[in-house]
């Protein structure tokens, strides 16, 4: 029992790791942009759209998130130049670089700033699009 | 054989240089005809019964011949490739609805030439057999009457609502415990009204035919609430809207261009005060950026292809010049700050996809002090799911594919040389003013009319509800969320269904010019202007120096997402100025210290803050 019981937290937490997503551990705002943006290179687009808040995630549904995030373009890398927290609010700027695309004709990545919003809901910070 | 081929050249070069050899003989007159027909005569009854209004002359005469006649409500010159023109004179126009309407009739020539109009106006006043006619008719003494009824429900909740009173101007009905009432009146037109403790009164108008029964259902909303107008405390006032409720746009133009990127905006500010608030249209900069949409060319590759399209503009530029974010412009009658065509997609720079993208509207002093802000949407998404019927390896190249097989184009193997064509190319479209083809149908008759059989074609399209939006954005897009949506009219409520569509362009009515109206359903009072769009209508029958200087939109919002729609992303000038998501109807958003007066004339006086009751407070 003794080899078995590691083996069994290993395992359990394998398990629950992907299913986290944004859901758990985004206690601050930037955790959760390391949480948005990191699932999004990836492209686990379903985790993305964890991120997002109550609002947005009314209006848009996961299969259409996904569906429609794939006809955007992949995003290579992200850095946070800017985060600024005021309650339960907070305000970022983030350089994104946006891979090559075959279908836009782009030939090499392309960088630019971004804002993002975020807003604390239920104790969690999420991304606020509206 | 020598002197053959002597004579045969000698005749083929005759025939070249009188240009009758590779053109045909009709297209060499037409270089030379540029002499425009006449309409010599053009008259129909200035008054009339029904709406079917005979035409009892028209004629027109041209140097070489009049080969089209077309009649139209628009007095905007038809292009002489445009749907319904006839051969011959027609002799007959049907009207949508009774009133005073003008008729403008044009001819055409071989050569493309379009005369000028003559006009002719009627008066049709519907023939209400057994009864008094015409709005809020107080029924006949003669002949059988027929049932309205219908159900009253909350709009919100869609519980039903008994005790609501229901009247024609003469004879009314109380809702049961179902909702339900039951009016017997002669046949006719009426306008009824609606009426209960805690709702705004409503109106609809609605015709009585003999021997059949008509059905009004209504979703009534709630009183205006009473909360302090948070644009007491604010000095100025910003009215922004979207033109549209929703712009459709495209994920992929490497196949084909049906419409560009294009949102239109537009801005009416005003000055707070007592009687004397008003509105600014000099002396102040207003400008527009979408925080969170500055660059669309990272999602799109609609710049890839604009060139060929006919738009060489640069990257981040609409096809009008205009920019993704910048400064607006007087409209062309004075009064609002537009911008228009601004190239935006439903993609946040950082890949949301995000159909609902928000505007901040800026007003600036001449020195550069920030009077006020304002967000607004601007909505616009690619939800058009070609997918459900072309499936969803390559609906685009499907959808070429057939195209190249059912109408001979080569278009798939342009689509593979590199060359792509926009629809309007051939097929004309009034949303982007382009002419087309002469012979080939509009986009509007060619997409209604080829698919208005093809929505059960496979399980998908079939449980698309409404079916109009495997076309139009979309399920999840929601064009379609107005007050309207939310009383449970539908698309085709307005617009007719895709067989009504199809008919009424092919019975010569312009897309996109010639729209749905509100008249037509609600009272005069809340009618557009005469022969105007509701976009482009303003308020006429204002209290006092209102009348001819706000948008019906800039109160009401853009068509299909009427003020209070079902998502809150649209109402943000409400809330922030009004305190509420109800369309602009208390004074105080830009009048100090003035008592509530009905919006509209014919409305009755509202006791706007407390609700109204018993036939108070039409929703102005």
């Amino acid at each position: 029992m003794k080899k078995i019981y590691p083996l069994l937290v290993i395992l359990g937490f394998l398990i629950l790791l992907p299913a986290a997503g944004c859901n758990r551990g985004n206690s601050s705002p930037k955790e959760l942009l390391n949480k948005y943006f990191t699932s999004a290179i990836n492209e686990d687009y379903g985790s993305t759209y964890d991120c997002y808040y109550a609002l947005y995630k009314d209006k848009v549904s996961e299969d259409e998130y996904i569906r429609h995030r794939r006809e955007a373009s992949v995003l290579k890398a992200y850095k946070i130049v800017f985060l600024e927290q005021k309650g339960d609010l907070a305000h970022a700027e983030v350089l994104l670089t946006f891979a090559p695309s075959k279908k836009l004709d782009r030939k090499e990545p392309v960088s630019t700033i971004v804002k993002e919003d975020m807003v604390r809901e239920g104790g969690q910070w999420k991304i606020k699009v509206w | 054989m020598k002197r053959l081929i002597g004579i045969s050249t000698l005749i083929l070069l005759f025939l070249l240089m009188q240009g009758a050899v590779f053109a045909e003989p009709h297209h060499s007159n037409n270089r030379r005809d540029k002499q425009s027909p006449t309409v010599t005569v053009f008259t129909i009854p200035g008054t009339y019964s029904s709406l079917t209004v005979p035409i009892t002359a028209f004629g027109a005469t041209d140097n070489v011949g009049v080969t089209g006649y077309i009649v139209t409500q628009s007095s905007r010159t038809p292009s002489a490739g445009a749907e319904g023109w006839t051969q011959t004179a027609p002799s007959s126009f049907i009207f949508s609805s009774e009133g005073t309407k003008t008729l403008y009739a044009w001819a055409r020539d071989a050569a493309g030439n379009v005369s000028t109009s003559k006009s002719a106006t009627v008066t049709i006043t519907l023939d209400s057999t057994g009864g008094s006619s015409g709005t809020g008719g107080t029924g006949g003494t003669t002949g059988s009457t027929s049932e309205i009824s219908g159900v009253v429900r909350d709009i919100v909740t869609g519980a039903v609502i008994s005790g609501a009173v229901v009247s024609d101007g003469t004879n009314s009905a109380t809702t049961d415990n179902t909702g339900a009432y039951t009016l017997n009146d002669p046949a006719g037109n009426y306008t009824l009204t609606t009426s209960k403790s805690g709702y705004l009164t409503t109106a609809q108008v609605t015709t009585v035919m003999s021997g059949s029964g008509s059905t009004v259902d209504w979703a009534l909303t709630k009183s205006y609430g009473n909360q302090t107008v948070p644009a007491s405390n604010m000095s100025y006032v910003i009215l922004a809207w979207n033109d549209l409720g929703m712009h459709c746009d495209q994920n992929d133009y490497s196949y084909f261009g049906i419409l560009p990127p294009f949102n239109t905006l537009h801005a009416q500010v005003f000055r707070r005060g007592g009687e004397g608030a008003g509105l600014m249209t000099s002396g102040i900069t207003v400008s527009y950026s979408f925080p969170k949409k500055t660059n669309s060319a990272l999602h799109t590759n609609f710049w890839s292809y604009a060139p060929q399209f006919g738009w060489d503009v640069p990257t981040n530029v609409g096809i009008t010049g205009t920019p993704i974010s910048g400064d607006m412009t007087l409209d062309s009658k004075g009064l609002s700050w537009q911008a228009v065509g601004i190239p935006i997609t439903p993609y946040d720079d950082d890949g949301t996809w995000d159909p609902y993208g928000t505007a901040v509207i800026t007003v600036k002093d001449s020195s550069g002090n920030v009077l006020q802000t304002a967000d607004v949407v601007a909505p616009v998404s690619t939800e058009m799911m070609c997918s459900n019927c072309h499936g969803t390896t390559n609906p685009q190249l499907d959808i070429l594919q057939r195209h190249d097989a059912l109408s001979g184009t080569n278009l798939v193997a342009d689509q593979s040389s590199g060359i792509v064509h926009m629809c309007s190319e051939c097929h004309s479209d009034n949303a982007l003013g382009m002419p087309g083809k002469a012979g080939v149908e509009s986009l509007s008759l060619a997409m209604h009319n080829f698919h208005r059989d093809k929505m059960n074609t496979t399980p998908e399209a079939a449980n698309t509800d409404p079916s109009c939006f495997n076309c139009h954005p979309g399920p999840k897009t929601q064009c379609l969320r107005g007050i309207m949506a939310r009383a449970g009219k539908t698309c085709a409520d307005c617009h007719g269904d895709m067989n009504g569509i199809t008919a009424s362009i092919r019975n010569g009515r312009q897309p996109w010019i010639q729209e749905p109206q509100c008249g037509g359903c609600h009272d005069a009072s809340h009618a557009e202007n005469s022969n105007t769009l509701y976009r482009d209508s303003v308020l006429t029958n204002a209290p006092e120096e209102m009348g001819g200087k706000i948008y019906c939109e800039a109160c009401h919002n853009g068509a299909h997402a009427e003020y209070t729609t079902a998502n809150p992303a649209d109402t943000t000038i409400t809330r922030k100025f009004q305190g509420d998501n109800y369309w602009i109807w208390n004074c105080q958003v830009c009048h100090n210290s003035q008592s509530q007066r009905p919006m509209h004339s014919g409305g009755f006086s509202s006791s706007g803050s407390t609700g109204t009751s018993g036939g108070g407070g039409y929703d102005n």
